[in-house]
């Protein structure tokens, strides 16, 4: 026997675990909740990609409130999300004098960057990075992920001088509720 | 005085705590608002006793466990089974050696999921790789490496220098 609320049952024996409308225990206290906001994925394709407004992660493991079409992920609820990425960025080459030499890839909340890191190997190298940080949102934040879009007010011009990011599963891009 | 379901959930004024073995802490709320859940099947490791450089030779990478909370994680071959359905949190970072390349990646159920790579003339390379995947209860997850050249080509596997974890998270 257990105990209902509005038609749920909230507690059961514990042979059974125990469900809490989307949160449910099994009978040795592993607990897990669905739906859960956020994905994880990638950009499908063949070769090195800057995404300046948004990396458009478009093919998904499991999504839950991303735009597969610009990579932006909206917050269904106020709350902290977890996001990161891993991937392998090309060095870019050809730098014109005068010209910065770093790739930039950043993660922006409400378009705007919060957190940013780059790369600076030259001529065509590939190097591998990413980040992973921790934002505190308001429902109908954005996050989104940036390729070669520059903090600095000048601009690098890294897209022109052929920095960006590898697609395909050879990346991923995550982002979760996580509290 | 507090209130209590079935002996099982207890409600007091300084929080709650629900335990259906009335031994374990399944989940609590503090008087805070703070959420934990003991329970939350977790591990984290090193490759440890491994070598100088260390592929497993394709397979899954033999991680040693620091942490095993829930016992999910398998020291011997090298996988991480899933206990419940939910979203699991899978992180690596190593230092792989030069001159060489490889593809470290992970896999899920034994197919590749995510990998990424490194191509270095000489000295160590760092490398990390996360994802979170939604997954069935049974589903198994492992790291593993592929496509490394030289033969001896792999991560620094004597002990530190990476983590390898993996987390239920929801």
């Amino acid at each position: 026997m257990g105990i209902d609320i509005g038609g749920n049952t909230i507690v059961r024996i514990p042979a059974s675990g125990v469900s809490l409308n989307t949160l449910a225990f099994n009978s040795i206290g592993q607990g897990s909740a669905s739906p859960a906001p956020g994905y994880t994925g990638w950009k499908a394709g063949t070769t090195y990609y800057a995404a300046p407004t948004g990396w458009e992660t478009t093919a998904t493991h499991w999504q839950s409130g991303l735009n597969v079409a610009n990579g932006i992920f909206t917050c269904p609820v106020a709350g902290y999300y977890a996001m990161g990425y891993n991937s392998i960025h090309n060095g870019g080459q050809g730098y014109p004098t005068g010209y910065n030499t770093y790739g930039y890839s950043a993660f922006a909340k409400n378009g705007a960057l919060d957190y940013y890191v780059h790369w600076n190997w030259p001529i065509g190298g590939w190097n591998t990075g990413g980040t992973a940080a921790l934002f505190s949102c308001a429902a109908g934040d954005t996050l989104t992920l940036l390729v070669n879009r520059s903090p600095l007010s000048t601009g690098p011009d890294s897209i022109s001088q052929n920095m960006g990011m590898y697609p395909n599963t050879h990346h991923a891009v995550w982002c979760k509720l996580v509290g | 005085m507090g209130f209590d379901i079935e002996g099982v959930a207890t409600l007091t004024s300084s929080g709650t705590t629900l335990s259906l073995d009335g031994v374990n802490n399944w989940m609590s709320v503090n008087a805070n608002g703070i959420l934990t859940r003991p329970q939350t099947p977790f591990m984290s490791g090193q490759l440890s006793g491994k070598g100088n450089t260390y592929n497993a030779g394709g397979g899954a990478l033999l991680v040693t466990a620091d942490f095993n909370v829930g016992g999910c994680w398998n020291n011997a071959t090298g996988f991480w089974t899933c206990p419940v359905a939910g979203y699991y949190m899978m992180t690596m970072g190593n230092i792989a050696s030069g001159p060489g390349s490889g593809y470290p990646a992970i896999g899920k159920n034994g197919a590749n999921v995510h990998y990424t790579h490194w191509n270095h003339g000489a000295n160590w390379h760092y490398i990390s790789l996360s994802c979170v995947l939604q997954c069935a209860a049974g589903d198994t997850m492992f790291f593993y490496m592929f496509s490394y050249s030289p033969a001896t080509a792999g991560f620094y596997g004597v002990s530190g220098h990476g983590m390898y974890s993996i987390a239920l998270m929801a």
